[in-house]
C-alpha cells in the first residue's frame, strides 16, 4: 500500500516527465514491496502465532510476509545482477500527477463535505486542468452531471449518498 | 451514462415508485417528517435481516413515512452501531440490533458499552436449537453431555461464528456439565452442511437454518437453548426441562442514539408495538423462524442490562471478555 | 405429475403477463447495476427486495434471480469499454477485452461476450434441472480441506498462465493473499492490521481493490498519452464479429459453460474463480497463447461465459439443501423465505411450482437478456466516440460512487485510490494485476479452510489427505497434467503452422 510514496522526489527544474532507467525503477519495485513484506512482518509478530497444529491468526500473515520479503529480495538481487539496458520509463507526466492530487482530496472530503459537493469540484477541476476547457463550461458540465448522479443514485437505485455540508 | 440508460431510467422509475408506494406528505414539524433511515447490523439476506425488512414495512405505514434499510455489518456488527452513536439523536436514525450490542462489546469490537445507546422495543426472539445428524447415536441432551464429558475434545460443535451468540450458548452449555468439546466457527450456513456431511457432531443454530432439514429427516434438534420451547419446534424439550439451566434467548430490537427525545422514541415504540401485533409480522414470523415478542423502552432497557451481565459473565468463563 | 409436466406449468407461470414482466425488470435492473462499476448483484438485488413483498413468491424470486444473472450480463461492458470491472466476476475480461477495445474491436468483444453469457447461462440451467440432486449431495462432501486443495489448485493455475516473470508473480500472489489477511480474523475475531478503524474490520473490499488495479491505474496511464488516443469511431461491420472470431469463441464457451456450471455448486466466490480458471484453461489451450492480454477474443468468451455458467448451478446449493454458496444467493434465500417458502431437501416436493417456476424463468431470461444486450452493444460502443479527456472525470466520478455504495464506507475510496496508484507503478514496472486481485479473493477462505480443517481434525494434516481431498487434488492434478500435455502438443502444431504460414 506503500507504494504511492514511490513518486519521484518533486524537482525544481528539468523538463517533466522524467526518464527513470528501468533497473532503478525495478529496484524501487522491489524495495516498494519488501517495505510492504517488513511492515506486516513486524505488525504479524504482534498477534498470537498459535501453534503448526491449531495456527492462530499471525500465523498465515506472518507466513505469507516471509514469502513476500523472499520475493523481493529475489526481485531485488536479480535487478542488481542485470546491465542497464538503457531502457527508461516516463514518470511525472503532468496530467497524471493533477489527477493523483486530486484524487488524494476526495476520499477525505466525500463525507464532510458531502459527495455532490467533493465530486462536483473534483470534476471541475479535471475538466479545466485536463480536459482544458472554458471555466464556465466545466463549472456548468459538473453541476449538470452531479444532478444527473444524484438523480440516477439517490432517486432511482434508492442509495443515500452523504449530503455534507449541503443539507446542514 | 444518462443519455444511453434513459429508458431503463424510466421503467426503474416505475418499478420503484410502485416498490415504495408511499405518496401521502406528512404533516409538518411533527415527528417523522422525514425519512427514517433503519441500520442493521445483520448481512443482507439473513433471517435478522428479513425480519428488519418486514418490521420496516410495517413501521412505514404506520407513521407514514419511508424507511430504508441500510445493512452496515462492519466488525460484527460493531460498525452499525458505532454509525448509529454517531448520529443525531432526532428518532431518524435508528438501529436493527440484538445481544450482539453486548457480545461484541466484550469482545473489543465495540468502543461502546450498551448504555450509549437509547432502548426502543424488543421486537422479536429466537431460541439457538442444538441439532445432530438424525442417526446420532445420543437420544437426548443429557446422553450427548455425558459422551461429551467422558470423550474430551471428541464433540466437534459448529456455531456462526467466534463470539457468536450461537457460539456463546453452545460454549455455555457444554461448559455447564465440564465437558470439552471443539468450537468450529464457521461462515453462514456452513454449519448445516458441515453437520450433514458428518464432519462435525452437533450444530447450534438459529432454528431457520435447520427446519428444512429436520422436516426431511436428515438431522434431529436435540434442545433448544431458550426459557420456553420454541413454536418451530414444539417437541423439543428445552435444556431447562432435560435438566441444565441454560437458557440465551436471542433477543432482536430497535435502539437509537442516546439521548433521543422520550416523545419521540414513544411514537416509535407505538408503530412498533403495532406492527409487531400485526398478523401479517407474525405470519412473517412462522416462516423467517421469530417469535414476535414486543417489549416496550423501559423493560427492554432492563433486559438488555441483565443480558449484558450474563453475555459478560460466559464471557469471561470463555476467556474471550476482552473489554472490562 | 412428471418432472416434465411440471416443467411445461414452469414455462405456463414464466410466461404469464407477470411472470414476463419481472423477469424483464429483473434482466434490466440486473443489467444496469453489473454495468455500474462497484455495485455488483449484491447491491442490486437488496435493493429490490422490498418489492418482492408485495408479490407472489414464484414472481418475486423470478425478478430477483433475474438480477442475478442479469448484472453477470451487464459485468463485461465497463470492463471492455475502460477498463473497470462492472462487477468482480468480469475482472479477467479486463485483460483482453479492453485490449479488444482499444483496436477498434469493443464491438465483436461485447457481441461474444452476450451470446456467452447467453450459452452458459442456459447449459448452466440444463445442469440444474437434470442432475441438481447429485450435485447437492457432491456439495455436502466440500468440507474446508477439500476447499483448501481446490484454492490451492486454483492459484497454481493462474501462476502456470501469468505473463510476467515468474518471480514478480510470486510476489503478486504473495501480496494478494496478504492483503487478504486484512480485517477481522475469521476463526478468533481477532482484528488484524485495522488500527482500530471499523472501516477495515470486514477486509479490504474487493471491489475497490479491483477498480483501482485496474481501472484507476489503466487511467493514470493512458493521460500519458491522451494526445495520441483517438476517439473510435466505430463502423457498423465492426460491430459484428467475424468468421475467425466465431472460430475462436465457440470452443471458449464449451469449456466455459462446463467450467462454470462445476464451479457453481463450490461454495465462496465461485464465480470469480471460474472466470479464472476459464482464462488459464483457453490460454492453456490457445495456438496462440502470446495473443493473451493483447486482445484474444477466446480471452473474453471463456471467461464471461464462465460467470453465468455459474449462475444456474449456484441455485443447486440453495434450492435443494437451502444453503447459500455466494452471497447473491443469499438474498436469494430471504426473499424464499419471506415469501414462506422454505428452500432445501423438500422443496421439489412442497413448492415445485416455485422451483420449475424458476427454472423456466431463467431460461426466459437469458433470451431476454440476449435480445436486451444486442442491441445495447452499439449503443455503448459509441460512447467511446467521446474524447478521452472527457471521458476520465465521469469514469472516476462514477466508479468513486460505485465503490462507495457497496458499503457506504468513506474508506473503500482511499482502497481505490490508493490502489490505484500502486498499480499504476506496478504495471509500469512488468507485474501482472490477475494475480494479485484471485489471491486476494481466496486469500481469507484458504487461511479460513486451512485452520478450519485443523481444527476440526484436532490438529491433525493428514486431513488434507482424506478420501474426498485426494480425489480432488488427485483429478486437478490430472487435469493440470492433461491441459498441459495438449498445451504442449499443440505447441508442435503451432510451430508447424507458423512455419507453414512463414510468420
Amino acid at each position: 500500500m506503500a507504494l504511492s510514496e514511490e513518486l519521484p522526489p518533486a524537482q525544481k527544474s528539468g523538463s517533466w516527465p522524467r526518464s527513470v532507467c528501468t533497473r532503478r525503477c525495478g529496484l524501487a519495485g522491489g524495495i516498494a514491496l519488501a517495505a510492504i513484506a517488513m511492515f506486516f512482518i513486524i505488525q504479524s509478530s504482534q498477534l498470537e502465532w498459535g501453534s503448526t497444529a491449531l495456527p492462530g491468526p499471525g500465523f498465515f500473515p506472518m507466513l505469507l510476509a516471509l514469502a513476500l520479503l523472499f520475493c523481493s529480495v529475489w526481485i531485488i538481487a536479480q535487478t542488481w545482477a542485470s546491465e542497464p539496458t538503457g531502457e527508461t520509463h516516463d514518470l511525472g507526466h503532468r496530467d497524471v500527477i493533477i489527477v493523483m492530487v486530486a484524487m488524494l482530496f476526495v476520499a477525505p472530503l466525500f463525507e464532510t463535505l458531502g459527495a455532490y459537493l467533493t465530486l462536483g469540484i473534483f470534476a471541475f477541476v479535471l475538466l479545466v486542468l485536463i480536459a482544458r476547457i472554458n471555466v464556465v463550461y466545466a463549472a456548468l458540465s459538473s453541476a449538470v452531471s452531479m444532478v444527473a448522479i444524484w438523480y440516477f443514485f439517490q432517486i432511482l437505485l434508492g442509495l443515500q449518498l452523504p449530503w455534507g455540508i449541503l443539507l446542514g | 451514462m444518462t443519455k444511453v440508460n434513459r429508458g431503463v431510467i424510466l421503467a426503474s422509475a416505475a418499478a420503484l415508485v410502485f416498490a415504495t408506494g408511499l405518496g401521502s406528505t406528512p404533516s409538518r414539524a411533527e415527528f417523522p417528517e422525514q425519512p427514517i433511515e433503519m441500520t442493521v447490523m445483520f448481512g443482507a439476506g439473513s433471517a435478522a435481516d428479513v425480519t428488519a425488512r418486514h418490521l420496516a414495512e410495517g413501521i412505514a405505514k404506520r407513521l407514514n413515512v419511508a424507511v430504508p434499510v441500510v445493512n452496515r455489518t462492519g466488525a460484527g456488527g460493531a460498525a452499525g452501531l458505532v454509525h448509529i452513536s454517531q448520529q443525531k439523536p432526532n428518532g431518524y436514525s435508528i438501529v436493527w440490533t440484538s445481544n450482539q450490542m453486548s457480545t461484541t462489546y466484550y469482545s473489543g469490537q465495540l468502543p461502546l458499552a450498551y448504555d450509549n445507546f437509547a432502548p426502543v422495543a424488543r421486537v422479536s426472539v429466537e431460541t439457538p436449537a442444538l441439532a445432530v445428524k438424525a442417526d446420532a447415536p445420543w437420544k437426548d441432551l443429557k446422553e450427548m453431555l455425558e459422551y461429551a464429558k467422558a470423550n474430551p475434545e471428541k464433540v466437534r460443535i459448529g456455531n456462526s461464528g467466534a463470539g457468536s451468540h450461537t457460539h456463546l450458548s453452545a460454549a455455555a452449555l457444554f461448559a455447564s456439565v465440564g465437558a470439552k468439546t471443539i468450537d468450529v466457527p464457521f461462515q453462514t450456513g456452513q454449519a448445516t452442511v458441515n453437520l450433514l456431511g458428518g464432519r462435525i457432531e452437533g450444530a447450534v443454530q438459529l432454528p431457520a437454518a435447520f427446519v428444512s432439514h429436520v422436516k426431511s429427516g436428515d438431522l434431529r434438534i436435540i434442545a433448544v437453548l431458550g426459557r420456553e420451547r420454541d413454536p418451530i419446534f414444539p417437541d423439543v424439550p428445552t435444556a431447562k426441562e432435560q435438566g441444565f439451566d441454560v437458557q440465551l434467548d436471542m433477543w432482536r430490537g430497535i435502539a437509537a442514539p442516546k439521548d433521543t427525545p422520550p416523545e419521540v422514541v414513544a411514537k416509535l415504540q407505538k408503530a412498533i408495538e403495532e406492527t409487531v401485533a400485526s398478523p401479517e409480522f407474525v405470519e412473517a414470523g412462522k416462516t423467517v423462524g421469530f417469535r414476535p415478542a414486543f417489549l416496550p423502552a423501559p423493560d427492554f432497557g432492563k433486559l438488555i442490562a441483565s443480558d449484558d451481565k450474563k453475555l459478560g459473565e460466559v464471557m469471561s468463563q470463555l476467556g474471550m471478555k476482552k473489554t472490562q | 405429475m412428471s418432472s416434465f409436466d411440471y416443467l411445461v406449468n414452469g414455462f405456463g407461470t414464466a410466461l404469464s403477463w407477470q411472470g414476463l414482466l419481472y423477469c424483464f425488470i429483473g434482466c434490466l435492473w440486473g443489467t444496469i447495476v453489473g454495468v455500474l462499476p462497484g455495485l455488483g448483484p449484491l447491491a442490486g438485488m437488496t435493493l429490490l427486495l422490498p418489492l418482492t413483498f408485495g408479490l407472489d413468491p414464484t414472481t418475486g424470486i423470478i425478478m430477483l434471480t433475474g438480477i442475478f444473472y442479469g448484472s453477470m450480463y451487464g459485468g463485461s461492458t465497463t470492463s471492455i469499454l475502460v477498463r473497470i470491472p462492472g462487477e468482480a466476476a468480469s475482472v479477467v475480461t479486463c485483460i483482453d477485452g479492453h485490449e479488444m477495445a482499444r483496436q477498434g474491436r469493443a464491438g465483436p468483444a461485447l457481441m461474444v461476450a452476450a451470446v456467452g453469457s447467453f450459452i452458459g447461462g442456459s447449459v448452466s440451467i440444463l445442469g440444474l434441472i437434470f442432475i441438481a440432486p447429485p450435485l447437492a449431495k457432491l456439495m455436502i462432501q466440500i468440507g474446508p480441506s477439500v476447499e483448501v486443495m481446490l484454492i490451492l489448485f486454483a492459484l497454481v493455475v493462474i501462476s502456470l498462465v501469468s505473463a510476467g516473470s515468474r518471480i514478480k508473480t510470486a510476489a503478486m500472489i504473495s501480496l494478494g493473499l496478504l492483503l487478504g489477511t486484512v480485517g477481522m480474523d475469521k476463526l478468533t475475531g481477532f482484528p488484524r492490521f485495522t488500527f482500530g478503524s471499523l472501516g477495515i474490520s470486514d477486509g479490504l473490499s474487493f471491489a475497490a481493490l479491483a477498480i483501482g488495479l485496474f481501472g484507476v491505474s489503466e487511467i493514470l496511464t493512458n493521460l500519458e498519452k491522451t494526445d495520441t488516443i483517438k476517439a473510435i469511431t466505430p463502423k457498423f461491420r465492426d460491430l459484428i464479429p467475424r468468421a475467425k472470431d466465431l472460430r475462436e469463441s465457440f470452443p471458449a464457451i464449451a469449456r466455459g459453460s462446463v467450467i462454470g456450471s462445476i464451479f457453481g455448486i463450490i461454495p465462496g466466490v465461485s464465480h470469480i474463480v471460474s472466470t479464472f480458471v476459464s482464462y488459464a484453461v483457453e490460454k492453456k489451450l490457445s495456438r496462440h497463447p502470446e495473443q493473451f492480454g493483447k486482445g484474444a477474443i477466446a480471452g473474453v468468451a471463456g471467461p464471461e461465459t464462465a460467470n453465468n455458467a455459474v449462475t444456474g448451478t449456484a441455485m443447486i446449493p440453495l434450492l435443494a439443501l437451502g444453503i447459500p454458496s455466494i452471497p447473491a444467493t443469499a438474498i436469494l434465500l430471504s426473499a424464499l423465505t419471506i415469501h414462506g417458502v422454505q428452500p432445501g431437501p423438500l422443496l421439489l416436493t412442497e413448492n415445485p411450482q416455485v422451483f420449475w417456476g424458476l427454472i423456466a424463468s431463467m431460461y426466459i431470461g437469458n433470451v431476454i437478456l440476449l435480445i436486451l444486450n444486442l442491441p445495447l452493444v452499439s449503443i455503448f460502443v459509441n460512447l467511446l466516440r467521446i474524447p478521452y479527456v472527457y471521458l476520465v472525470p465521469i469514469i472516476l466520478v462514477i466508479s468513486v460512487v460505485g465503490v462507495y455504495s457497496v458499503d457506504f464506507n468513506a474508506f473503500d475510496i482511499w482502497v481505490m485510490v490508493i490502489s490505484g496508484f500502486a498499480g499504476y507503478f506496478l504495471r509500469k514496472f512488468g507485474y501482472e494485476m490477475a494475480p494479485l486481485l484471485l489471491a486476494l479473493v481466496l486469500g481469507d477462505r484458504l487461511e479460513e479452510n486451512f485452520r478450519l480443517s485443523l481444527t476440526m481434525s484436532g490438529g491433525h494434516y493428514s486431513t488434507f489427505v482424506d478420501n474426498a481431498s485426494l480425489i480432488v487434488l488427485g483429478g486437478s492434478i490430472s487435469l493440470l497434467l492433461a491441459v498441459q500435455g495438449i498445451a504442449w502438443a499443440f505447441g508442435y502444431r503451432k510451430t508447424f503452422a507458423d512455419e507453414a504460414e512463414g510468420a
